[in-house]
């Protein structure tokens, strides 16, 4: 097991590298002069000098590039320069708005659809696989800023039940920030109105979010299922005699669960590439919101901290998800380098 | 698709094309979704194609009293905040989207393909630098991807197309090298090497008609991928600039309107995304299933 983490360990620089290098690059070629958008409308040629100079963007690139990873390496992520604040304190204070969220739809699309996925694999070709496969294929084929928009304009605009697009709670409702998660600062607060108010705020781009991760995984799901259920071992479980709902618990679903764990790297790609467009219909503050604000104003290191950020993430997540994977499937701990 | 077949030669010839179109149109009959998905990717396509010439509004002619109309007689979608017909932008960005989604798709086939067998026929050093970098960049979602390529590149639709064409080209990479790897070895490579076939011809001629079904499956899906991204795109503001008509910058403009309760400004764009990415996506999975029986989805 610890040869597997280390081997797996061992491919982590090269994609760090890379990474390094992406967010360099928007920095460089990013069109607008972060220089000028510093200086402000109104500056001469020679404050906006200046201002390059104490921004370093006079320096070669290969100088820069050696300040740009000095800086990273020491967690400095530039500066918002529109507010003149850091980025890495920015990024900070927004981070759980964007986990609460993506947690919840994650978990919520994991409900609707596993079920769905294993309902299909189980009734192949019957009214269930069809309906299923419909809802997966439709789903990965919806744009997710326009469901997300379609379901404001029906739960909001037209029938009044949800709450306004505008953010994670009602104004003046939030909770006393302990965390920075807003359903659990409301627990820890005692604060029910709070607690009240920024659940309802989570409903519609949670369930927005959902279907984004949940076709893909009822497809997964269905696929992995209608393999496992053709093994013999099945055929032998069944022949036996032992009861269906064993056979579907003990037999297909625990094996089928591993390639579902494989493939969730690749969700996860969908949850975050997601997630930016859900903030942006909801308006909801977190990090995909703040990229898209950046995006707006031409103001490069957000951007590139969010693309860094989302990057790390995902390494951190593909990581333990490996290891995981490992650990329950002895096959992948053994096995060379792979392929 | 005869040459799908294990083992088979493919003798391309002129003269087959008819034939090889009769036997296309065969199988792909077989698979009803996949008859669904060509037909709501050919109304969109002809949508594209004749639709701004039947319809009587430009997609930026419009007048202030115009503002805002709900959809009616004159105004069959509606109109914008502009005062344009929302129908004939809808059919303008038609053109558009299509347009980057086969640029893009094409070049990341023909970029992803060449790699692809070149990696896969060579081996060795090579294909293991080559497949290290293609998991590196694939271990990456792909639309994070080209938004950090496009944000880097500037605020154009030629960068919109550079991103989306390198966050595309590694899945046909890989897609390509798998297939190319399993038919290097097998007799019909051998003959045509020793009948003194050069490697690009090698490659060209003989290994490429054999691997160009699941690329094609790969290029039918992305065709989806590409018109769902570079929508998102130009809806967070890369690329695709308002008041130029593209699907995802016309969402985005009626974003704000929903709020107050029009809701067409985003409906009609954003349901021409879904019906030309589901039409895809069916097209591709039914393309899979006829291709690969084994695997059928």
């Amino acid at each position: 097991m610890t040869a597997f983490v280390v081997r797996r360990l061992a491919t982590i620089p090269l994609v760090l590298v890379a990474i390094i290098l992406l967010g360099f690059l928007i920095t460089n070629v990013l069109p607008g002069n972060p220089a000028e958008l510093r200086a402000g409308q109104y500056a001469s040629a020679e404050v906006i000098e200046r201002t390059e100079a104490s921004m370093g963007l006079d320096q070669p690139w290969y100088t820069q590039l050696r300040v740009y990873a000095g800086n990273l390496l020491q967690g400095d992520l530039g500066e918002n320069a529109l507010t003149g604040l850091s980025v890495a304190d920015e990024i900070s204070a927004r981070w759980p708005a964007t986990v609460e969220l993506s947690v919840v739809g994650f978990l919520l699309g994991l409900l609707v659809g596993l079920p769905l996925g294993v309902l299909a694999g189980m009734r192949e070709n019957t009214f269930w696989d069809h309906g299923g496969r419909l809802i997966a294929v439709l789903g990965v084929s919806l744009p997710v800023f326009w469901v997300g928009l379609l379901l404001v304009y029906f739960f909001y605009s037209e029938l009044g039940w949800a709450p306004p697009p505008t953010g994670r709670a009602q104004i003046g409702t939030e909770p006393t920030e302990i965390t920075g998660f807003y359903m659990l600062d409301s627990v820890l607060t005692g604060d029910m109105a709070a607690l009240w108010s920024s659940a309802k705020s989570l409903v519609l781009p949670s369930i927005t979010l959902a279907l984004v991760v949940a076709a893909p995984i009822a497809r997964i799901a269905r696929s992995a299922v209608l393999e496992v259920r053709g093994r013999e071992y099945v055929t032998m479980a069944i022949t036996s005699g032992i009861p269906a709902r064993v056979v579907l618990r003990s037999y297909i679903l625990r094996n089928a669960m591993l390639p579902v764990l494989t493939m969730m790297g690749i969700l996860l790609g969908y949850l975050i590439g997601g997630n930016i467009l859900v903030e942006i219909v909801f308006a909801w503050p977190g990090l995909g919101g703040y990229a898209f604000e950046s995006i707006s104003n031409n103001d490069f290191a957000p951007v590139q901290a969010f693309v860094l950020i989302t990057a790390l993430a995902i390494l951190l997540l593909n990581l333990v998800l490996d290891v995981v994977y490992a650990w329950l499937n002895p096959r992948v701990r053994y096995a060379g380098t792979g392929d | 698709m005869a040459s799908i077949s294990p083992g088979s030669i493919a003798a391309p010839s002129a003269g087959l094309g008819r034939e090889r179109f009769r036997q296309s149109w065969w199988t792909l009959r077989q698979s009803t979704l996949s008859l669904v998905g060509l037909a709501l990717v050919g109304t969109v396509v002809l949508f594209a194609l004749i639709g701004p010439l039947l319809i009587p509004y430009g997609p930026e002619d419009g007048s202030a009293e115009a503002r805002l109309l709900a959809p009616g007689l004159d105004h069959p979608f509606g109109t914008d905040n502009f005062g344009f017909d929302i129908l004939s932008r809808v059919a303008a960005a038609a053109r558009l989207d299509l347009f980057v989604a086969f640029v893009v798709t094409g070049l990341a086939l023909l970029i992803g393909a060449s790699i692809g067998l070149i990696s896969g026929y060579v081996g060795g050093r090579l294909d293991g630098v080559i497949m290290r970098a293609v998991d590196t960049i694939l271990s990456f979602p792909s639309f994070i991807l080209a938004l950090g390529i496009a944000a880097a590149l500037g605020n154009s639709l030629r960068s919109v197309i550079i991103a989306l064409t390198v966050a595309y080209t590694p899945f046909f990479i890989r897609v390509v090298r798998t297939e190319t790897l399993a038919r290097r070895d097998q007799d019909f490579v051998l003959a045509a090497r020793c009948a003194g076939a050069s490697t690009p011809r090698v490659l060209g001629l003989h290994i490429f008609p054999n691997v160009a079904g699941p690329a094609m499956v790969q290029a039918t899906l992305t065709l989806g991928w590409a018109i769902l991204d570079t929508a998102a795109l130009s809806f967070i503001g890369i690329g695709v600039r308002p008041p130029e008509a593209e699907w995802g910058v016309m969402v985005a403009e009626g974003a704000k309107l929903v709020v107050t309760g029009e809701w067409w400004v985003s409906l009609f764009p954003g349901l021409f995304i879904a019906i030309t990415v589901l039409g895809f996506n069916l097209l591709g999975d039914g393309l899979r299933d006829i291709l690969d029986p084994e695997r059928r989805s």
